[in-house]
């Protein structure tokens, strides 16, 4: 008789409440668009002027103090803080910090113009003990501008930075009067910290003057918008400078969606030229549609940026202030973050496909009955025309507290809005649909005063559906702009390399063999299933612990160490099967390595901990290794019999420090990313960020000397792991653009790549056949 | 493509990251939800604000830690929050019969056969979870669905740690007995 564990038993009882296929990600995806439009009316008052000439203003680096505010027109984009309006600016006086208690808390800067007051400050030092890092009770943040009547400014954050010790954000207040150069910032605690455990009620004077020539702001470029029939019709200007055309395609009357969007425009609005690149502002405008809301959904598969030669670059979307939706006025702005510009000629911004919300006038109707009980269910099984679409309602479930309805479409809703207007409704929710033909999708409300009796309706008040209406703008950045930034050395694997080694797939050679160990969705067909799989290189004698999430072989391959999922740290004999659990280890307990000589073992202690400890193979002599209380990642063993271990620190810059494992004393040696050692500890892999997440990966020595770039930023280079000898690496590379990854094998001297379609999901360790 | 990579395309700013992410874990997540609040429509409502807090903080969210537990730590404790906000707002309806609950609860567990179908004890086990308070509810569901431990448990919690041991005495005392014979029902 076999025994379920709780969490299976659970998982089913849960399951016989949930509608299956739930799809969720339309809902979401809209409430975050919705949100982020709200916010952003209430953050700013933003004045998007349509302009039918170009304006290109070049700023310099100075302000014109006393200048009479020119509304429109940008001084220019300030690191930190964003587009900045021209006219009389004040900052702050000098950069103010405060410690109490070990915490340090610094206000950067305040730049004041005609629209806001915007301040940046940084808190740093905070223990991680007082950092709610999952759940728990956080304390009542604010950090307000006390004015000297005792008048208080309040704002939400709206641009942040975490690290494990400290955060940075941003406000946006509301601008202050030129007569007012004194003010308080009140930070009622730190943000996301236990009530009580850091100090809170910190009161920081300012002092603001008027910005004199030595602040630093990149140049705006204000970019023509035409009219409407301009741009969908004549394409850019002919007033136009040539440096600054802007072209909006032709495009077709009607979608073969049968959506009329032809009136959705595309527009650039102005570009921020900056040291690596541009900061590039789009907008969606659908003043003459019935939507509600248009906009960009997977922009990493709907968006496309292309230099002058027609290339994909890379780019990142960037959110401030000035993006968002704006319902009101019927326009949705982006931006994106332009990789550096190398090509001459114009930029294309393309854009496949786009979410609008339809509003529809749709409602069905049903009998509840004098007592509807939860659990009750009313099958309707009925076609609902919504315009150009058809809603299938297949049934309304009573829930606790309200209605559950499922429906269906075979023609591409995403999402409805449900509403019973008779009857207060007090929670909405529910799921969308996947736009899949047929795929069953659920949406429901709950009501304030109990569930309703007799005949219920319930309106549709929107829909919405996919527009795959292609948009394309294009501008060209001026000439003397280009950024021509030196060129990077050849690195032994890029796109194109890799790309090329995909399609010749080159053998593998005889001399390169042993066991891999990865974690990875173990079928195909599910995702959601992950385990540990090893296997041999070229994925045969494949091998499952279902159970693992982590893990290393011991350097003689003898045996596996894994952390399972809830029980601690396993260890498997790989020659007779046999598993034991690693005494002394728990649920949370995660991440083993083994020592050069196999007698020791390093995992990491407790979720949100991350302690190192260290123990011998049988559970004997454990103890911590470091008792930071911040997350210590293992990288591999010095020559000397050191431990290299990384902690992650303020804006992504991690340090390296070494612990002798007898002593526990921990010395930093370096400021660097370190993912791995050679067996031999002569070589580390480094990376280092590179534009838009991405990163570059180097070899070079222990001392960070020799340092050789080894893959660029074209692909994602993950988990780059050692063979046995040394003499490979095998990480899991995934092009920039492809859903999946799959093992590469580089061999650093040379530079010869190889694929291995067999291996996938995350490399783990890699060990000698025996 | 993994979490870490859908969590570094939506620090990227592509929010299909965060589709990725939603379609990986929506599931659970619901159920998670449901768990504590026993209101689907609510536990929808949880989730998709969990997802969008994961969308506006993810440029915080810590790289070398899992997803996952994150995640579903942060649905229980939005789920329990909402719950709460709702029992609040109808207190004049919320009888407080937490202890006679327990003690029905503790009959009706007591009596149940091992023998009982699996779909009823199912049943049994969703009013079970019911008629717990929504804190035992949340203590439940990461003990015995989320499989967290005591400790992590009493730090996600902040829960002095005879409390958390109390919370979850009290729901293991009354599931027990019910999962304990749906255990041996195959």
């Amino acid at each position: 008789m076999n025994k379920k564990p709780y969490s299976h038993i659970l998982h089913g009882v849960a399951g016989d409440q949930v509608p299956p296929n739930l799809d969720l990600a339309p809902k979401i995806l809209n409430r975050i668009q919705k949100r982020k439009g709200s916010a952003m009316q209430l953050r700013t008052r933003l004045i998007t002027a349509t302009l039918l000439v170009v304006i290109v203003f070049t700023v310099s680096f100075f302000t014109v103090p006393g200048m009479a505010a020119a509304i429109g027109r940008w001084f220019g984009y300030v690191p930190g803080v964003g587009l900045v309006r021209e006219g009389q600016i004040r900052v702050l006086a000098e950069p103010v910090t405060v410690t109490r208690d070990g915490v340090t808390v610094t206000v950067d800067q305040v730049v004041i113009d005609s629209e806001r007051t915007a301040l940046v400050y940084s808190a740093d030092g905070i223990p991680s003990g007082a950092i709610v890092t999952g759940i728990g009770k956080v304390c009542a943040y604010q950090a307000a501008l006390r004015l000297p009547d005792g008048s208080q400014l309040l704002a939400s954050p709206n641009g942040d930075q975490a690290w494990a010790s400290g955060y940075r954000h941003r406000f946006n207040y509301a601008p202050l009067p030129v007569t007012i150069n004194d003010a308080t910032l009140v930070i009622s605690c730190l943000f996301e910290t236990q009530p009580g455990a850091a100090p809170e009620n910190w009161e920081i004077p300012l002092h603001f003057i008027l910005a004199s020539a030595d602040v630093t702001a990149f140049p705006v470029i204000e970019i023509a918008t035409p009219t409407p029939s301009a741009a969908t019709e004549t394409g850019p200007s002919e007033t136009l400078p040539t440096t600054l055309a802007e072209t909006a395609m032709p495009r077709p009357a009607e979608t073969a969606d049968g959506l009329q969007s032809a009136s959705i425009k595309l527009t650039l609005d102005r570009a921020v030229q900056m040291d690596d690149g541009y900061l590039i502002y789009a907008t969606l405008s659908w003043r003459d549609t019935p939507f509600t809301l248009v906009y960009v959904i997977d922009a990493s598969e709907t968006l496309h940026l292309l230099d002058g030669s027609g290339q994909e670059m890379l780019y990142e979307l960037s959110y401030d202030e000035r993006t968002g939706p704006n319902v009101d006025q019927r326009q949705t702005t982006f931006a994106i973050k332009t990789a550096p510009v190398q090509v001459p000629g114009p930029l294309t911004l393309a854009l496949d496909a786009v979410v609008v919300d339809l509003p529809v006038d749709g409602s069905f109707s049903f009998d509840a009955g004098s007592d509807p009980k939860p659990g009750q269910t009313w099958t309707l099984d009925q076609d609902l025309p919504l315009g150009e679409y058809t809603l299938r309602v297949h049934s309304v479930s009573a829930t606790d507290s309200g209605f559950s309805v499922e429906m269906s479409s075979k023609n591409g809703i995403l999402y409805v809005s449900l509403m019973d207007k008779e009857h207060p409704v007090i929670g909405g929710g529910g799921g969308g649909g996947s736009g899949n033909p047929g795929d069953v999708f659920s949406d429901g409300f709950s009501y304030a005063d109990g569930l309703p009796k007799g005949l219920v309706t319930i309106s549709i008040g929107s829909i919405g559906v996919k527009s795959t209406q292609p948009l394309q703008v294009q501008w060209t950045p001026p000439a003397a702009s280009t950024q021509q930034l030196p060129t990077l050395p050849a690195a032994c694997l890029t796109a194109q390399v890799w790309n090329t080694a995909l399609a010749q797939k080159p053998a593998l050679p005889a001399a390169v063999s042993g066991r891999v160990l990865t974690s990875s969705p173990l079928d195909a067909n599910n995702t959601e299933k992950w385990g540990l799989v090893i296997s041999n290189l070229d994925g045969s004698d494949r091998r499952v612990i279902e159970d693992g999430r982590d893990g290393a072989f011991s350097p003689d391959g003898a045996l596996l160490a894994y952390s399972t999922l809830s029980n601690g740290i396993a260890i498997l004999d790989l020659a007779t099967n046999h598993t034991r659990m690693l005494p002394g280890t728990g649920n949370g307990d995660i991440n083993p390595i083994w020592s050069p000589d196999g007698t020791q073992i390093v995992f990491n202690r407790g979720m949100g901990i991350f302690d190192l400890f260290i123990t011998n193979p049988d559970g004997t002599e454990m103890q911590a290794l470091t008792h930071g209380g911040v997350q210590e990642w293992p990288v591999g063993w010095l020559a000397d019999g050191r431990l290299l271990y990384t902690v992650p620190g303020r804006e992504n810059e991690d340090t390296v420090y070494a612990v002798d494992v007898h002593s526990g004393t921990s010395q930093e040696v370096a400021q660097d990313s370190l993912e791995s050692i050679s067996p031999d500890s002569q070589y580390t892999i480094a990376t280092e960020d590179s534009f838009g997440e991405r990163w570059l990966t180097y070899i070079q020595r222990v001392d960070g000397s020799e340092r050789r770039l080894l893959a660029d930023a074209s692909l994602w280079v993950l988990s780059p792991t050692w063979s046995p000898d040394g003499e490979w690496l095998l990480a899991g590379i995934s092009a920039a653009d492809a859903g999946s990854t799959i093992g590469g094998l580089i061999q650093p001297r040379t530079c010869e790549v190889i694929p291995l379609p067999a291996i996938q999901g995350n490399i783990l360790s890699w060990v000698a056949a025996k | 493509m993994d979490d870490l990579q859908a969590i570094r395309r939506l620090k990227n700013g592509d929010i299909g990251g965060l589709e990725i992410l939603i379609a990986r874990y929506q599931d659970k997540a619901v159920r998670t939800a449901y768990l504590v609040t026993h209101d689907e429509p609510l536990a929808e409502d949880v989730v998709q604000d969990a997802f969008v807090h994961v969308y506006e903080r993810v440029r915080q969210f810590d790289e070398r830690r899992a997803f996952e537990p994150y995640f579903l730590r942060c649905v229980v404790n939005a789920a329990l929050n909402a719950v709460e906000k709702e029992r609040h707002s109808a207190a004049s309806l919320d009888c407080d019969t937490d202890s006679t609950g327990l003690e029905q609860l503790l009959a009706r567990a007591s009596s149940v056969e091992e023998q009982v179908e699996f779909a009823q004890l199912k049943r049994e086990i969703l009013a079970a979870l019911g008629e717990l308070s929504p804190r035992q509810r949340a203590v439940a569901v990461q003990r015995y669905y989320l499989e967290m431990s005591e400790k992590e448990m009493t730090e996600a919690l902040e829960i002095a740690p005879g409390t958390i041991k109390w919370l979850l005495n009290a729901a293991r005392a009354r599931l027990r007995t019910l999962l304990g014979s749906e255990r041996s029902v195959e």
